[in-house]
């Protein structure tokens, strides 16, 4: 009993080691069930081990979304930049296609109309409340004179007035100086419009009192003033009236062309009265 | 030189406004010209007015092309007539200096208008009023108190040193 007693530590320890290899022993390989100590622990600190997931795995989201952050926004700026050049780039799209329109509707009269003609980008508008007048981007060198005809595909527009080598002024049809000789498409009645002040509509006065008018007539050029060909379309009568005590009949006529909004214009090189 | 340096503000103003404005509200009419010399002749008096006036006007007649002087006897009148006006009232007072300006520029049209009759210009003194003068004149109130301080400092003069 003596020598159990003093070698007591070293027999427990071996009788230890001894469950412990054979418990390694017989848990070694797969197994397909758990003994009731691992299923205790496992289903006890299941929940627990799953919190502690769920929230290693948020700081590690939160610690790679940091990470990722400055990529993020690198990429975000990448994308906007794009976008706004890709909205430039379709906004200038729209304006070409625009410019386009207008210069084959230009085109189209240039060819249809017969008339030799120059075309001419508007450059600048006199902004002065009396007088409306347009600068032009050809002159003297394009072959542009004084008192040649400048139109649209809409229509008049006004005639040239002063030229430079380069550039031309022109006079709008509602320039209150302005005067061309016109008549009613329909009832080919004959008179004369010009231009009134402070306003974009046009006053044609007609040569007799009994004129066959009436509002929505095409009012065009009759060819009887000598810087302006027959058959250019001037506008359309929206109102018919009489003035001075009721001895001349007007109308009011509101121009085919937008005189307000010109970019380009047909300058007819045929010279008045040739 | 300071003078030519106004000559190039003057001329680059009249190229906006014929080139850059007109394009831009199609339809609006905006008398820079007038508006500059109206409040240089109300803030600096007569003399500069008139100087500035007449360098304005003759610009604006350069461009325009016809009755060359018209603008620039007009104009020059008009700083003549600001700087009088402007030295007999409180200018700093932003309602006084809207009503200035309001008036002046209906003075000024009616001159213009008298100027232009007499050479035959076809136009009805009504139609002047409603269509031309009424809303120029509201317009150059309106943006009166906007451009005082920029154009008070257009430069017309060299500078003076003194040294001690």
């Amino acid at each position: 009993m003596g020598w159990l007693h003093r070698h007591r530590w070293v027999l427990m320890a071996t009788v230890l080691l001894g469950l412990l290899l054979w418990t390694i022993g017989a848990t070694r390989g797969p197994r397909t069930s758990s003994t009731w100590p691992e299923s205790l622990l496992g289903d006890l600190l299941s929940p627990l081990q799953g919190g502690i997931a769920r929230a290693a795995w948020a700081v590690q989201k939160v610690w790679q979304g940091a990470a990722q952050l400055t990529n993020l926004r690198a990429e975000n700026e990448t994308l906007r930049k794009q976008m706004e050049e890709l909205s430039a780039v379709k906004r200038e799209l729209a304006e070409k296609e625009l410019e386009n329109q207008r210069l084959r509707q230009l085109l189209n009269f240039a060819t249809s109309s017969g008339y030799p003609t120059v075309m001419a980008a508007v450059t600048g508008r006199s902004a002065d409340s009396w007088f409306n007048q347009i600068a032009i981007n050809r002159g003297a060198r394009d072959g542009i004179a004084p008192n040649m005809v400048v139109v649209t595909s809409q229509g008049v527009v006004g005639r040239v007035i002063r030229v430079t080598e380069r550039t031309a002024a022109v006079l709008l049809l509602t320039d209150p100086e302005s005067g061309i000789g016109a008549m009613v498409q329909r009832s080919r009645d004959t008179g004369v419009v010009a231009g009134e002040l402070g306003s974009t509509s046009l006053m044609m006065k007609f040569f007799s009192r009994e004129a066959d008018v009436a509002p929505g007539d095409v009012i065009m050029s009759s060819g009887l003033n000598s810087y302006y060909p027959k058959g250019l379309i001037i506008g359309e009568v929206v109102k018919v009236g009489r003035s001075d005590y009721g001895l001349v009949k007007f109308a009011q006529i509101k121009p085919s062309v937008d005189l307000n909004r010109l970019e380009e214009v047909l300058v007819i090189t045929r010279g008045p009265g040739s | 030189m300071r003078i030519w340096r106004a000559v190039l503000i003057l001329f680059f103003t009249l190229l906006v406004r014929d080139s850059f404005l007109t394009a831009l509200v199609p339809g609006w009419r905006p008398e820079l010209l007038l508006l500059i010399t109206l409040l240089y002749g109300i803030r600096w008096g007569q003399k500069k007015g008139a100087l500035l006036g007449a360098i304005a006007g003759g610009i604006e007649d350069l461009f325009l092309g016809r009755y060359l002087g018209l603008h620039l006897f007009g104009y020059l009148l008009a700083g003549v007539a600001a700087g009088w006006t402007g030295r007999r009232f409180f200018r700093e007072n932003p309602l006084i200096l809207i009503g200035l300006v309001f008036a002046l520029t209906l003075v000024h049209q009616a001159f213009m208008y008298l100027l232009l009759s007499s050479f035959g210009f076809p136009a009805s003194p009504v139609k002047l009023l409603t269509r031309v003068a009424w809303p120029l004149a509201f317009s150059n109130a309106v943006f009166a108190p906007f451009l005082y301080q920029p154009v008070a400092a257009i430069p017309l003069e060299r500078k003076v040193s003194i040294n001690i």
